[in-house]
């Protein structure tokens, strides 16, 4: 790709801007050429590769309508997401991210994070990321086939900070981590504990040839609360604008600490993919009683115009499609089946599967539209505090709403 | 029941616990060299460099191996290893000319340009996946009546953008060796001379298999690694294509030196680098080097494609 006169100006210009014709800490032999590229955001970067600064962003805009069962929702439009990430390099080995979310005018902070490259293939971060579980978890919100993670998702703990060690080779990763408090986070989904806690996850692609992929993954994730705190596991229907959630444990107490596992796979067969996960989480009281809960999804996709899905083995995880065949864009169709058991002996969180059929229409690389229609059956909890909305009958054996939704994104 | 359970850490003493850790990493942790030196030596430093769009990225391909190679310069006077990326052929000219990048790796066609435009020496050929060298092919839909490349007359061809050498400068070769006149023009131009092919600009691999496919193009011309990339050419399309014509091997990519480079210096990272594929760490350096599998010693084939390549770019008129 050439640099042309105009972005050589462009760069002298931000270089001026930014005050800093001679970079401190660059090489001081002569001058740090400053380059401005696009494509994949926004990026400022040296010739030395001792700076860069990059600027991203997304916006999605949801309407979700609801055919009611037995609970009353809400059929409606929100903002689901829109943030601004911004990520670089200082001094050549040190790294960070920080990512704020501004949807329903609340501001949150997604990943914050400094980083040091320790050599080729290893990294410590320090600051609020995500845990190292689950292959859904790790795949950006800008690349999911559907528009919500799985049910089991609720299983995964929320973003954290804490302090992490990241590995990779060409077709491997690891990630282990310590976690203390709950940071600032922009979903609210998860459960709501302090305490500290430590995660481990490893990936392995046994293939990845051109259109042809495997992934395997494994984590597991120990937490132990607060004093204070009651960790609760709920989750929405697999639609983010209702606050209403069928399956929820309710705060419980006295739990001493809880362990948490999943494993993962998917595959990539030309425009075919499959993709699925088991979690599973198991909450000790002092009185050493446990708490067990579990879920899983799978599902399927298919590209109608040929592309396929990204999978990257070095990163554990999937990504973008970057390059759509046609003129007028990629059609990908998906089903997905998934479920999470919140029914203990104990605890009566209630039950959920879900069937979800999904059609995606990618625009160009970095627009697309999603549909998703779903097939919610649960066996509903009733808790005290009002998890489902005033009116709903008590002792509620079933709900089988349908969920029909609609989303437009964009991501620069 | 005999034994107690451990009781839960208090938030402060997992904040402490926490708080000990980060110092611990950074006390463990290797500091990262001092970059920042008032005033360096230049004698004493390596520098690596590259033709480059992406710097953030590329650093992190390149400080590996000029670290390898520094770590066994000892006696020569080099101790630190950086890096200087160029945004062009024009401005990497100019670093090799004013002593600013010591070692270059690029491909062959710029690397003829650095050798006569700025002296550097080519002292090295790379092997990337088992790989040493490229060919150029060009393809047309199956059912086709191009079978040769003077079937191109008055016909147009996609390649991929003004700088790729192997994608636009030898099929521009090519066809000027089959004595027709190529010229710029866009995918539906139809006012061609019957000895004139048009050269269309697809900016990207898998848009010349689409185009060709698609009879957007009569023909297309690209490396034979990128037929063989599914990403760049799809099984559904390259089913319907066939390659009617390769150009002779040319060798994929070398380093270089630049000519004011100490002949010790010159030697010790020349030996460094071909014995590197032997060593655990080498190859861990060569690998995020761009997936390069050894260095070879130039021999007589790539003293044939440097001439090859020299001829072209004068027959192409390729300046900068």
């Amino acid at each position: 790709m050439r640099i042309t006169a105009t972005s050589r100006l462009v760069g002298a210009a931000a270089a001026g801007l930014l005050g800093m014709p001679t970079l401190a800490g660059a090489a001081d032999y002569g001058n740090a050429d400053v380059l401005v590229r696009t494509g994949d955001g926004l990026e400022v970067a040296t010739m030395d590769g001792a700076f860069g600064l990059r600027l991203n962003g997304r916006l999605m805009f949801d309407t979700v309508y609801f055919q009611d069962d037995a609970v009353d929702f809400h059929s409606g439009t929100e903002i689901r997401r829109a943030r601004l990430d911004v990520s670089g390099t200082v001094h050549f080995d040190w790294d960070y991210e920080l990512e704020v979310g501004f949807a329903n005018d609340e501001v949150g902070i997604a990943d914050a994070w400094i980083g040091y490259r320790l050599d080729s293939i290893s990294r410590l971060r320090i600051g609020q990321f995500k845990a190292p579980m689950s292959l859904e978890e790790q795949t950006s919100s800008l690349h999911l086939t559907f528009m919500e993670r799985a049910l089991p998702n609720a299983l995964v703990p929320d973003r954290r900070i804490g302090l992490g060690w990241l590995a990779n080779g060409p077709d491997w990763t690891l990630a282990a981590a310590v976690f203390g408090d709950e940071g600032d986070t922009e979903d609210d989904d998860d459960e709501d504990d302090e305490g500290w806690g430590g995660g481990l996850r490893g990936t392995f692609a046994p293939f990845t040839q051109g259109r042809r992929a495997a992934h395997l993954g494994a984590s597991v994730y120990y937490r132990s609360p607060g004093q204070e705190e009651s960790p609760r596991i709920r989750a929405r229907p697999e639609t983010h604008i209702t606050d209403t959630r069928l399956v929820d444990t309710g705060d419980m107490e006295d739990i001493n600490h809880a362990w948490r596992g999943g494993v993962e796979a998917a595959g990539v067969l030309g425009p075919w993919s499959v993709q699925g996960e088991f979690l599973a989480a198991r909450f000790e009281t002092r009185d050493r009683d446990f708490r067990r809960f579990h879920g899983g999804y799978a599902y399927v996709s298919y590209f109608l115009t040929g592309e396929s899905r990204d999978y990257q083995p070095d990163e554990g995880a999937f990504g973008r499609i970057d390059s759509i065949l046609h003129d007028y864009g990629a059609w990908e169709l998906a089903l997905r089946w998934s479920r999470l058991d919140l029914q203990d002996e104990d605890i009566g969180g209630g039950r959920q599967t879900n069937w979800t059929a999904g059609v995606n229409w990618y625009a160009n690389r970095n627009t697309r539209f999603m549909f998703n229609y779903i097939r919610v059956k649960a066996d509903p909890v009733t808790l005290e505090d009002g998890n489902l909305p005033d009116g709903t009958p008590e002792d509620l054996g079933k709900d089988e709403p349908h969920v029909w939704q609609l989303r437009a994104q964009l991501d620069f | 029941m005999s034994g107690s359970f451990a009781p839960s850490l208090t938030s402060r003493a997992a904040t402490a616990l926490l708080a000990g850790l980060v110092v611990l990493s950074l006390a463990i942790a290797p500091p990262a060299p001092s970059q920042a030196r008032e005033a360096v030596d230049r004698a004493k430093v390596l520098v690596i460099g590259k033709v480059s769009d992406n710097p953030r990225k590329h650093y992190r391909r390149l400080k590996p191996m000029v670290d390898y190679a520094v770590a066994r310069m000892t006696g020569l006077g080099v101790e630190e290893g950086r890096v200087l990326m160029a945004r062009d052929n024009a401005q990497m000219i100019r670093f090799l000319r004013d002593g600013r990048v010591d070692w270059v790796t690029e491909t062959l066609f710029s690397a003829v340009r650095f050798v006569d435009q700025a002296d550097a020496q080519i002292v090295l050929r790379k092997r990337k996946k088992g790989l040493r060298e490229y060919r150029n092919v060009f393809v047309a839909q199956r059912d086709s009546d191009i079978h040769t490349l003077r079937d191109l007359g008055g016909r147009v061809v996609a390649v991929e953008d003004p700088g790729s050498t192997s994608a636009y400068f030898l099929p521009r070769y090519l066809l000027q060796q089959a004595d027709l006149r190529p010229r710029q023009v866009t995918p539906g131009e139809a006012d061609l001379g019957t000895d004139e092919v048009g050269l269309a600009f697809a900016r990207g691999e898998i848009n010349i298999a689409m185009w060709v496919h698609e009879g957007k193009t009569a023909a297309g011309a690209f490396s034979n690694v990128d037929w063989n990339t599914p990403d760049h050419t799809p099984p559904a399309v390259r089913a319907n294509l066939r390659i009617f014509h390769r150009s002779p091997p040319i060798a994929r990519a070398v380093e270089l030196v630049r000519p004011g480079l100490p002949p010790a210096v010159r030697d010790r990272l020349v030996a460094v680098l071909l014995q590197a594929h032997e060593h655990p760490d080498g190859r861990r350096a060569l690998y995020a080097y761009q997936r390069t599998e050894r260095f070879d010693p130039p021999d007589e084939a790539l003293a044939r494609n440097i001439t090859e390549v020299r001829e072209m770019l004068r027959a192409v008129g390729a300046t900068d």
